[in-house]
């Protein structure tokens, strides 16, 4: 079966590596990645813990399609209790790094503990040791990458890492692999970083093992031929998700400004379209080629460069390269948010983000709550060290981007986070976001499936929990959308957060597809019916942790822009956001009572004791 | 009467802005059909704006002038 059987516990106090065997009762409820590390979370970790505080665990857990065959098989998530949030937090990420340590012979690695000293975890196949990293910590995720190759002459090893933004705390600090893919939200690599392990480098030769080979290759063919004439998936290779910017903002939503506008003017100029046109100096485009990670057949993975004439890159020769590119949400959160619209200074923020370990959102996200503080003179010159910290400022994005990811000067203040951020200067109203994460680039007021989405999201305001897209798209009619949302939940917590393979398949492949790959990997009857239901459960203890954690149903809830401040542009012109009426529907279609918390009848339902 | 089109995020870069002329009583049903889209997806439509849901296309009458805009159906990331 695909399962290795193998979990890697890596204490850091202690500094042991032991190898246990996985908890198979466990995979048969929760499956894998997400779900089956949340399990484990839930069992092991006091929820009222503090994020950074070393009995918080790190897990970095892959699921059953990980590493194999299956189209988009190779991602992994990272689970933990939230730097930026306090709650449960789940990091999914691509690349080839989860493919290398499912290949290496382990399912997840669970890191516990604090190393008196910086270290890394080498894996290679059954081999699991830690290391000392004092010469690798300050270093970038980039420099960290080449050194640790270098110093065991294996340009094969596939590493896990931290930049400076996860050494200094940075609440929304990321754990990236494979040079820029990034495990993104929720401060997971701030976690790594308290733990003060840098890396995980890992060297997979062996297979997945799988129940039984023939169905697994008629169940994977099946999926291709679903996949591969799928017109999104075609738009994913060619656009990538930088095509949702010119949708959204057509459709009225984009937040603009720290979410004061939802339309942005200057979007032509960041947009999927913008990236493509050559440069006057150089003559290259910004965009100079796609690639995918492990397994996948979409490639919407972007490589850019920035115009060798721009003043971003004038002292940085390691930003004159081609590197990770514009995605959507990187190009709303470094362009419309913050009011940029130079293309370069977005792709020199991307970059840096990238190199230090940085999640985009939040910290354009926060950085356009601290220019909204700028503008009502809450915070002035003495803070930002003489920055001017104006809307639609290119010097300003590329200045604090460094300063925070660095966690110098005014980027310590901007590393909290908006929430804590705004708290601080005495406005807390100017914190876009939803139990301490800021927002991703839809607006509340113009999807009303999504702004339910984004407050009962368990890892805090979320773009990926739900799926509320085409309803959204089609009608603001309130009708049905707590059910899409509580059931998209469920979808996506099984499927593309605890399978293994990526999202980006939803357009094409339904439950009963995966379930057919899932029970031909690893056996034990999955069914499309039973991977909702297994969804549902992974929904409920994310939710019981929280509760632990002191979150209550008051903070299922939208700031007060989105609540009460009608939206000033676009489809939705003179509303606002609406959670009277789908709160309590939602809770209801939960099985929840009204407080938020699941009813007896439904844990029982679920099997969660 | 004249349409404007614009076509968001679909190959036909080529008629990104168009004006399209449609017989009265045109719905934006009758405009995807001379679109000559794909189809393979269920399109999504705003009208001046604002959308116009799948079941109300065959039913919704457009003007002269009004401003169309035709995406597929993103779902973010």
């Amino acid at each position: 079966m695909s399962w290795t059987g193998k979990i890697l516990r890596v204490d850091l106090n202690a500094g042991t590596c032991v190898s246990e065997p996985l908890r198979s009762d466990w995979a048969a409820l929760y499956l894998g990645q997400r779900g089956l590390a949340t399990k484990y979370i839930c069992e092991e970790v006091d929820p009222a813990v503090d994020p950074l505080d070393p009995a918080n665990k790190l897990i970095f857990a892959t699921g059953p399609l990980t590493g194999t065959m299956s189209a988009t098989g190779g991602r992994y998530s990272v689970v933990t209790k939230g730097a930026l949030t306090g709650a449960i937090a789940c990091s999914n990420s691509g690349g080839k790094f989860g493919a290398a340590f499912k290949r290496a012979g382990w399912d997840m690695i669970i890191v516990e503990g604090r190393a008196k000293a910086p270290v890394y975890l080498l894996i290679e196949d059954g081999d699991a040791a830690l290391l000392p990293a004092n010469d690798l910590w300050g270093t970038s995720v980039w420099d960290c990458e080449a050194a640790i190759r270098a110093r065991h002459q294996d340009p094969q090893l596939k590493i896990a890492s931290i930049g400076r933004a996860g050494e200094c705390g940075v609440r929304y600090a990321c754990v990236i692999n494979d040079h820029d893919r990034a495990a993104g939200r929720s401060g997971v690599g701030a976690v790594m970083g308290a733990k003060r392990l840098k890396a995980i480098a890992v060297r997979g030769t062996q297979g997945v093992a799988v129940h039984d080979p023939k169905a697994f290759m008629a169940a994977i063919k099946a999926a291709r031929a679903k996949l591969d004439p799928n017109p999104n998936r075609k738009r994913l290779g060619d656009v990538g998700t930088h095509a949702m910017l010119d949708v959204i903002n057509a459709f009225g939503g984009l937040p603009t400004r720290n979410n004061r506008d939802v339309v942005f003017e200057g979007v032509h100029k960041i947009n999927a379209a913008a990236v493509k046109v050559p440069r006057s100096g150089d003559g290259r485009p910004n965009l100079v080629a796609t690639k995918a990670c492990f397994a996948c057949t979409i490639a919407c993975g972007r490589v850019a460069t920035i115009d060798p004439d721009h003043f971003t890159v004038a002292g940085g020769t390691d930003y004159k390269h081609p590197s990770g590119g514009l995605e959507f949400e990187s190009a709303y959160a470094l362009g419309s948010m913050v009011g940029v619209d130079d293309l370069d200074a977005v792709t020199y923020a991307n970059f840096v983000c990238n190199e230090q370990g940085m999640d985009t959102i939040s910290f354009g996200a926060t950085l356009s709550a601290a220019m909204e503080l700028y503008e009502t003179g809450a915070i002035g010159d003495d803070e930002t060290g003489g920055v001017a910290l104006t809307f639609g400022s290119a010097e300003a994005l590329a200045a604090m981007v460094q300063l925070t990811a660095k966690g110098e000067g005014f980027g310590v203040d901007l590393g909290l986070g908006a929430k804590r951020l705004c708290e601080k200067y005495g406005h807390p109203e100017f914190f876009m976001g939803v139990k301490g994460q800021e927002f991703a680039g839809y607006d509340g007021r113009a999807m009303p499936g999504m702004a339910l989405a984004y407050a009962t999201s368990n890892r805090g305001a979320c773009h990926l929990r739900a799926s509320p897209y085409a309803s959204d798209f089609a009608t603001s009619d309130l009708e049905g959308k707590a059910a899409i949302v509580a059931a998209t939940q469920d979808e996506r917590a099984a499927t593309h957060d605890s399978a293994g393979i990526c999202m980006f398949t939803a357009g094409a492949l339904d439950l009963d597809d995966i379930a057919g790959q899932l029970e031909a990997a690893c056996g034990g009857g999955w069914t499309g019916d039973r991977l909702r239901e297994t969804g549902e459960r992974i929904w409920n203890i994310e939710r019981l942790f929280n509760l632990g954690a002191g979150f209550t149903a008051a903070d299922d809830t939208l700031p007060d822009r989105i609540l009460k401040e009608p939206a000033n542009a676009g489809s939705a012109k003179g509303k606002t956001a609406e959670l009277g009426r789908l709160l309590p529907e939602y809770y209801a279609l939960r099985g929840w009572d009204e407080s938020g918390v699941p009813t007896a009848e439904t844990l029982n339902r679920l099997g969660i004791e | 009467m004249k349409i404007r089109v614009e076509l968001i995020a679909l190959p036909q870069a080529g008629r990104r802005h168009s004006c399209v002329e449609l017989a009265d009583g045109a719905t934006p049903e009758d405009l995807l059909s001379v679109l000559d889209l794909p189809d393979d997806e269920p399109y999504m439509t705003l009208i001046n704006g604002l959308s116009v849901a799948p079941e109300r296309r065959a039913t919704t009458r457009l003007a002269e002038g009004d401003r169309v805009i035709v995406f597929p159906p993103l779902k973010g990331g």
